[in-house]
């Protein structure tokens, strides 16, 4: 015990009142919770915050021994060895990353280049269906036997290209 | 700040972030544990049990913490020894030889008698605290203002006036 705050009146003042709450109905202050008690520790609280936890603490030393470890521990930590560091660190699996998976590059379509596309598909599309009509229709005079003298083939017709613009289809292309 | 960054990363699932706080943590972590238990094994499997509160349930305990209201050095170290204390209790229930209790805890109380029942605000929290540490820990002035945040004039004043309260008291309670 220290100095001239303890004389013996004081102490059996004390041991007197330490009887008497022990006599008690035992019912004491709940117990703070560890953020509650690290502020405390660290002198943070308001007086009427703080009495909450100091009545707690009055009767239970186990609080206390917390609070003066919180000081001592600050004060001169320890190594730890690696096998508690590699055990603690197993405790988040390497797949606990968070992976952002990336979408596949798609590419951008513009309205435009959509036109085209269906256009160039309707005209494939057209094309084809003329082709087969010629062809068909030929087929069908020489079934037919249709004179083939006076006309000419439809396939002829459109597939002969012109030597000129303006010229007669018979004439020499001129060099 | 950077420590809140830190745990926000780790909160986030950043297994790097979780990494570095192992690491830089761990030794604070041993020395609270070390501070109750002494044997190597012990510490050891201690030291993991807390690590593993602080990040089970997508790190449930860790998110708790709130860095505006007290250190987070503070707060493990609390969390670290109530951890240390839990499984203290749950592995070694509290046993002693028959010769280490003193007597007068295997006295048969009285029933006859009715038990002195202390006014609940007899003396204020932080005058409880004050006249356990003084007397019950056997703390000396300096240290508990140390621990309280206060100045030690504030103290002897705090332990004077509890006195007073207390002599006050059964002085009249014995006439």
């Amino acid at each position: 015990m220290s100095g001239s705050e303890t004389r013996p009146e004081f102490a059996a003042l004390w041991r007197q009142w330490q009887g008497a709450r022990h006599g008690g109905d035992g019912a004491g202050p709940r117990a703070p919770e560890p953020l509650l008690l690290a502020a405390y520790a660290e002198h943070r609280l308001s007086e009427a915050s703080a009495a909450g936890v100091e009545a707690w603490l009055a009767e239970n030393s186990e609080g206390i021994e917390d609070l003066i470890a919180a000081h001592a521990v600050l004060d001169q930590p320890e190594a730890a060895s690696a096998q508690v560091i590699e055990r603690a660190l197993s405790l988040v699996p390497a797949s606990g990353i968070n992976v952002v998976p990336f979408e596949r590059p798609r590419p951008r379509v513009t309205g435009l280049r959509l036109a085209l596309a269906w256009s160039g598909m309707a005209a494939s599309i057209a094309a084809t269906g003329l082709v087969g009509f010629v062809l068909g229709s030929d087929a069908y005079s020489s079934f037919t036997g249709t004179d083939q003298d006076s006309q000419i083939s439809l396939s002829q017709q459109l597939f002969t290209p012109p030597t000129s613009i303006l010229g007669d289809p018979g004439e020499e292309p001129n060099t | 700040m950077a420590d809140d960054n830190e745990l926000a990363a780790l909160l986030a699932g950043d297994r790097r972030a979780w990494d570095r706080f192992v690491r830089r943590y761990a030794g604070l972590i041993v020395s609270a544990v070390r501070s109750l238990v002494r044997e190597g094994t012990e510490v050891e499997d201690i030291v993991q049990e807390v690590f593993t509160r602080l990040c089970k349930d997508d790190f449930r305990l860790l998110r708790s913490y709130d860095p505006a209201r007290a250190g987070l050095t503070t707060w493990l170290t609390i969390v670290a020894r109530s951890t240390a204390r839990d499984l203290q209790r749950r592995y070694r229930p509290p046993m002693s030889a028959i010769e280490d209790v003193p007597e007068t805890a295997l006295a048969v109380t009285d029933s006859h008698a009715e038990p002195l029942k202390l006014p609940a605000d007899l003396l204020s929290p932080r005058q409880q605290l004050v006249v356990t540490l003084l007397y019950e820990r056997e703390m000396d002035v300096a240290e508990i203002a140390r621990l309280l945040g206060v100045d030690p004039q504030t103290v002897r004043s705090t332990h004077h006036k509890a006195m007073l309260k207390l002599r006050s008291y059964f002085a009249t309670e014995n006439r």
